[in-house]
């Protein structure tokens, strides 16, 4: 495993830290391993002694302390546990309406990059056939619909870009949207306890 | 080895590895693997828990083009090793009457 390929799997492995924890960890992990480097060793010895990056994941995100339930619920008390059940009916549908809310959102904002990944397929098939079969038009239909044909073809190649650029701009985005509006919730209802 | 024996040790550990001069991550490894085992993923947190409770302190220093983050130890941290020292002299006397106890030797 190279440098690179460790570091890569490593951030992956810690995609859902904020950035300036992710960071530290990351660092510290290159830090390791060019400073064995220096030390004499190849970059695939260096990076062999270390854990795996998994395990250095792991280790880091252990480290942070857990989320605990913002909100304390007097369960033990009958009465509250009673009310809770009675209750269900309004703030189970509620609960449930907020859920549905906010898939939709999710679907909605998906669209956009799905449809430009599918577009891109599909105008690159297009753009194919058309280009490659424009000649067997010249030759058995007739030069008009031939140069028509390819014409159709180069447009599709046009729209492909088009697309291809598009996807590749909004599928970043979505999947920030995804990961700050999950991490939102999450401090809605969860707090950090830090270890230290 | 006892895990938490083992943890309060190697902070101690990790702790002296800085008592004579400035180091960084991998030195400190080498350091303290001499006498006890230590991996990146065990030094990472107690480095963290050394910094937030003000026993050692880090800056960042140039070298070969790269940044490199070096750990220096405050005058808590000393502290915590003395401490530390003068709490091993009543553990070995409870070790030593645990022995006569037992007659080991």
């Amino acid at each position: 495993m190279t440098e690179k390929e460790y570091l890569d799997a490593l951030n992956k492995a810690l995609k859902w830290l904020p950035k300036s924890e992710k960071d530290l960890c990351f660092d510290y992990a290159r830090e390791m391993i060019e400073d064995r480097i220096e030390n004499g060793l190849s970059e695939s010895e260096a990076v062999a002694q270390l854990e795996t990056p998994q395990q250095l994941a792991k280790a880091f995100l252990e480290d942070r302390g857990s989320l605990k339930f913002k909100f304390s619920l007097p369960l033990n008390n009958v009465s509250t546990l009673i009310l809770l059940i009675l209750g269900f009916p309004l703030w189970g549908t509620l609960l449930l309406a907020g859920l549905m809310i906010l898939l939709a959102g999710f679907l909605i904002a998906g669209c956009v990059p799905f449809i430009c990944v599918v577009m891109t397929v599909s105008l690159l098939f297009v753009a194919l056939v058309s280009i490659s079969a424009s000649p067997l038009v010249m030759a058995s239909v007739s030069l008009g619909v031939g140069i028509l044909q390819c014409g159709i073809g180069v447009i599709a190649l046009g729209g492909l870009l088009l697309t291809a650029l598009g996807a590749s701009v909004t599928i970043p985005l979505f999947k920030t949207l995804v990961i700050n509006t999950t991490q939102f919730l999450r401090s809605l209802f969860f707090q950090e306890v830090k270890k230290w | 080895m006892d895990s938490q024996l083992k943890k309060g040790l190697l902070e101690i550990c990790v702790l002296a590895a800085l008592a004579k001069q400035d180091s960084y991550g991998y030195q400190i490894i080498k350091d303290v693997s001499q006498v006890i085992e230590i991996s990146e993923s065990t030094l990472y947190p107690i480095l963290k828990r050394l910094e937030t409770s003000h026993d050692l302190e880090t800056y960042s220093v140039e070298h070969n083009s790269r940044l490199r983050k070096y750990y220096r130890l405050t005058d808590s941290g000393r502290r915590h090793i003395t401490d530390f020292l003068d709490d091993w002299k009543a553990v070995v006397a409870v070790i030593d009457f645990i022995k006569g106890e037992v007659h080991y030797d």
